[in-house]
């Protein structure tokens, strides 16, 4: 009974296996170029290193006490210099972000009515969409003189009642590690807190029903049951975010100054690891120069300090997955005989607190308003540090705005009057399409790979190599973006010289797409995660084979939370200055780009030179560009937003 | 309502003229109830007839969320519950959850907890509250030798005993049961019943079950509600043999629900 039709049927299928073939070799080859980045930067990085340390030797690089590439005599390559500045700027950073940042995750996940959480939970993660460039230039032009004008002398004041001579000797010089630690550690508030907030939100409410049960205030369900549940999530917040603030490099720049000196006060001028890497691309050294590779010597310290934080999180919240809290256990007596009557509890109780359970209860609960009134306070603050750099960009930038501004060229790089920022937009511009024309197709490919192909993969080796993957995936989502700049340096300007012509928009846009496509892969990922298994056994039900299943049932349903999360990257890429820099974007250009091979400008790199300008017109000009830059990914990011509660929707069908 | 006549019992709660209230959706109305000191009275009904909605009421579990409210009274001896502090009642009312759940500690912190909420902090004393706990819950045998591991390395049944033993372990006035073994296998759920058994005379026992031979094996007392009204309450063996509304006994006899 074979019939031309079944013949027919039968071709078709084994055409379906050549595109489920062929889909499933292109999607896993895109899935390869994560690792071939991790390849090229460990492998480029360790060979300047290697150069680096046949010139200074390692023992040097470990013991000297200075940091002094610039001398032709007694050049010395301390790494301690940069490394105690880090330390210094990251833990102030770090003692702000942590409490601030728990207090508001728990606060935004137990406490906060619904109604304020709507507003809250936005404003606060609004501070990671602002491009730190920004934050930088507020924490030196704004917040450093009103540290030391206002808040100085009234430190001042305080410790003279104890000590005169030790107030006296307090200052705070312009550029300064408080004032950089201070910022670098507000804006990465909203990075502990979403993370925590979800952790306690993932707890099911039987828990927290079980300890209401037992008569506990919620402030004591919180401690006692809610944190330890949640410790896993915090633990990892509190490392991510450890790994982010090692690496966070413009308001190290910025705000915390360039003197590579050995200094454990942080009122001072400190270089940061991140800040020196910055510093000495902008000197544009030569490429084989020592400075040169003191860079890639400190990036690659960078490196794999980020490594190993992330790694020791990953460690760390496997072994805690498995064993959690040793609870301290008192050692119990088997009673001889456990018959024996037991007086009453509340007998107890009241023997030990005369007043009983409503004074006690009354006195327990008032701990849940005091939290609440930190909470708030935490907010507040937040809140108040957005809102004061906004209104102070605006203030200063708004007179410059015209439509003028926006589309005319720089006359000449002197005359501030006549600056306009037409080259920026269209350099900016350039380097999106070119980012996004690479990082978008290899980004959401090897997401769909990963997430929807490599999860069948269960045995012997595949299942490592899935395992594998799965660590360098959330490495090198942690890598510092001023990293990637330096191997965008090596590979796009040096190694491709002859494809990318040097520093041109094509090596600026591949940097780009290098530093994003970590966040594309994590948003496919999560948005196909999110897709309802039963929609996918719907698709396979009705004959679908996998690649049908993948490209006209799951992607669809992905689609939006996946576009939401390329916008996202979008307005990363808008903000990014490091790695630019690194590249050597330019402070003047007097043309519009009209190809990838010509040299550009950007809006963050554009404002990074302007507001360092010693001239108040072309400050004001810098602070013009800030609200026009701000206002674009204040854009972006309700677009965004927008999407998800779409998404959300979407997923309640 | 009819008030239950028995010669050795005391009413240790009575529910009176009580409303309870979703928003402005009515999911308890004008119930009245009594529960027997030191007796199992066991609620049945169809899905959705509210009977884990009033349970939930005995403990003011409610108040956890927004925008429900109680209407009436329902009186613990002579106080009336919904005027107190929802922290206080809970102190003295405990409650065993559908599905287990233990606190992410050890076996021997998820009992001692209540207790040194309650300021005890003699080591001796929860030393021995803990193992009496343990050995109600018919569970001491099983973990007596791996107090400090973790809860959750429990099965099904053994949590589940273990928060029995959690709610046991603060000496409840009335202890609530939430169909305790709607998640558990036919061999854990006789562990649990059994166990219920045993405590009769000890605690005042309220339990919501979905299963009907069971309200017919631990309880003796039964309230059979549906759409939120009270349609029915007697012995059990009343209720399940000669019950006196027609929809009772078309309930217990498998007719729908």
């Amino acid at each position: 009974m074979t019939t031309s039709q079944d013949r027919s049927s039968r071709g078709s299928s084994s055409g379906q296996s050549l595109v489920e073939l062929t889909s499933r070799f292109f999607l896993g080859g895109l899935a390869f170029v994560p690792t071939l980045i991790v390849l090229a930067l460990v492998g480029l990085m360790g060979y300047e290193c290697f150069l680096f340390f046949n010139e200074v030797s390692f023992g040097d690089f470990l013991t000297a006490t200075e940091w002094t590439p610039q001398f032709e005599e007694n050049r010395n390559f301390g790494i301690q210099v940069l490394l105690v500045s880090t330390l210094i700027v990251s833990g102030i950073a770090l003692l702000i972000a942590v409490p601030i940042g728990i207090v508001i995750g728990i606060y935004l996940a137990e406490y906060a009515p619904s109604r304020l959480r709507v507003v809250v939970k936005p404003v606060i993660e609004s501070l990671t969409g602002i491009p730190t460039i920004v934050l930088g230039y507020f924490a030196y032009l704004t917040i450093s003189p009103v540290l030391a004008d206002r808040v100085l002398p009234q430190v001042r004041n305080l410790i003279g009642l104890f000590n005169q001579e030790f107030a006296d000797s307090l200052s705070l010089a312009p550029f300064n590690g408080l004032c950089a630690g201070l910022v670098i550690g507000l804006i990465s508030v909203p990075v502990v807190s979403s993370l925590v907030e979800n952790g306690i939100r993932n707890i099911p409410d039987r828990l927290r029903e079980g300890s209401a049960a037992l008569g506990m205030t919620k402030f004591e369900t919180l401690l006692h049951v809610l944190l330890p549940a949640a410790l896993p999530a915090i633990v990892g917040a509190v490392i991510l975010v450890t790994s982010r603030i090692f690496g966070e490099t413009m308001i190290a720049a910025v705000a915390g100054g360039a003197e590579t000196v050995l200094r454990f006060n942080p009122l001072e001028s400190m270089s940061t690891m991140s800040a020196y890497i910055l510093n000495a691309s902008l000197a544009t050294p030569s490429l084989d120069s020592i400075e040169f590779r003191s860079i890639f010597a400190v990036g690659a310290v960078l490196f794999l300090t980020t490594l190993v934080l992330n790694t020791a999180g990953n460690i760390t919240e496997a072994i805690y997955r498995q064993q959690v809290i040793a609870d301290q256990v008192a050692k119990v007596r088997v009673a001889d005989n456990p018959y024996v009557a037991l007086p009453d509890i509340r007998s107890l109780i009241v023997a030990g607190q005369q007043d009983g359970f409503r004074q006690s209860s009354a006195v327990r609960r008032s701990l849940d308003w005091v939290f609440q009134g930190i909470s708030l306070i935490s907010v507040f603050l937040v809140a108040a540090f957005l809102v004061w750099m906004l209104g102070d960009a605006f203030l200063k930038g708004y007179q410059q705005l015209s439509w003028a501004f926006l589309t005319s060229l720089p006359a000449s790089a002197r005359d501030s009057e006549q600056l306009g920022i037409a080259a920026p937009i269209v350099g900016s511009l350039w380097l999106m399409a070119v980012a996004f024309a690479f990082a978008v197709p290899v980004g959401v490919g090897a997401g769909m790979f990963l997430e929807e192909y490599l999860p069948r993969l269960r045995y012997g080796w595949a299942r490592k190599v899935n395992a594998g993957i799965e660590i360098l995936m959330a490495n090198l989502a942690a890598v510092p973006s001023i990293v990637y700049g330096l191997l965008g340096v090596e590979l796009f300007v040096r190694l491709l010289a002859g494809v990318t012509q040097g520093r041109t928009i094509l090596s600026g846009g591949l940097t780009l797409a290098v530093v994003i496509l970590p966040l594309l892969i994590i948003a496919t990922r999560s948005a196909l995660r999110d897709v309802p298994n039963s929609l996918r056994r719907a698709g396979y039900a009705v004959g679908m084979s996998s690649w049908q299943v993948i490209f006209f049932v799951t992607l669809p349903a992905a689609f939006p939370s996946i576009f939401s999360g390329i916008i996202l990257a979008l307005s990363t890429a808008l903000g990014e200055t490091s790695a630019l820099v690194a590249i050597g974007a330019k402070a003047f250009v007097s043309f519009l780009p009209e190809n990838v091979l010509q040299e550009f400008m950007a809006l963050p790199v554009q404002i990074y030179f302007w507001a360092t300008s010693p001239d108040p017109v072309t400050q004001k000009n810098g602070a013009a560009t800030i609200v026009v830059l701000a206002g674009i990914l204040l854009f972006l990011n309700v677009v965004a937003l927008l999407l998800r509660s779409g998404r959300s929707k979407l997923s309640r069908l | 309502m009819e008030v239950i006549q028995d010669q050795d019992t005391q009413v240790k709660a009575q529910v009176r003229n009580f409303s309870f209230f979703y928003g402005k959706n009515k999911a308890i109305k004008d119930v009245n109830l009594q529960v027997l000191d030191c007796k199992v009275t066991s609620m049945i009904g169809p899905s959705g007839c509210g009977k884990t909605t009033l349970l939930r009421c005995f403990n003011r579990m409610h108040d956890l969320y927004p925008g429900t409210h109680y209407e009436g009274e329902i009186l613990l001896e002579s106080q009336n519950l919904l005027a107190l502090d929802p922290i206080e009642v809970r102190m003295r009312i405990g409650m065993v959850f559908q599905k287990p759940n233990p606190f992410p500690k050890s076996i021997f912190e998820n009992i001692a907890y209540g207790l040194r909420i309650r300021g005890i902090k003699d080591k001796n004393v929860i030393n021995e509250r803990v193992e009496r706990a343990l050995r109600d819950a018919a569970i001491w045998d099983e973990v007596k030798d791996r107090l400090k591991d973790m809860a959750f390395n429990l099965s099904g049944g053994q949590q589940q005993r273990l928060c029995i033993a959690r709610a046991l372990a603060t000496d409840p006035e009335i202890l609530l049961f939430d169909e305790p073994t709607s998640a558990l296998d036919p061999i854990a759920t006789a562990s649990i019943e059994e166990l219920v058994i045993n405590l009769k005379g000890k605690v005042t026992i309220l339990i919501v079950t979905h299963n009907m031979q069971q309200a017919v094996r631990i309880s003796d007392y039964t309230a059979f509600m549906y759409i939120g009204e009270l349609v029915e309450f007697n012995r059990t063996d009343v209720i399940f043999n000669n019950a006196a509304q027609q929809r009772t006994r078309e309930y217990v006899s498998g007719q729908f629900g």
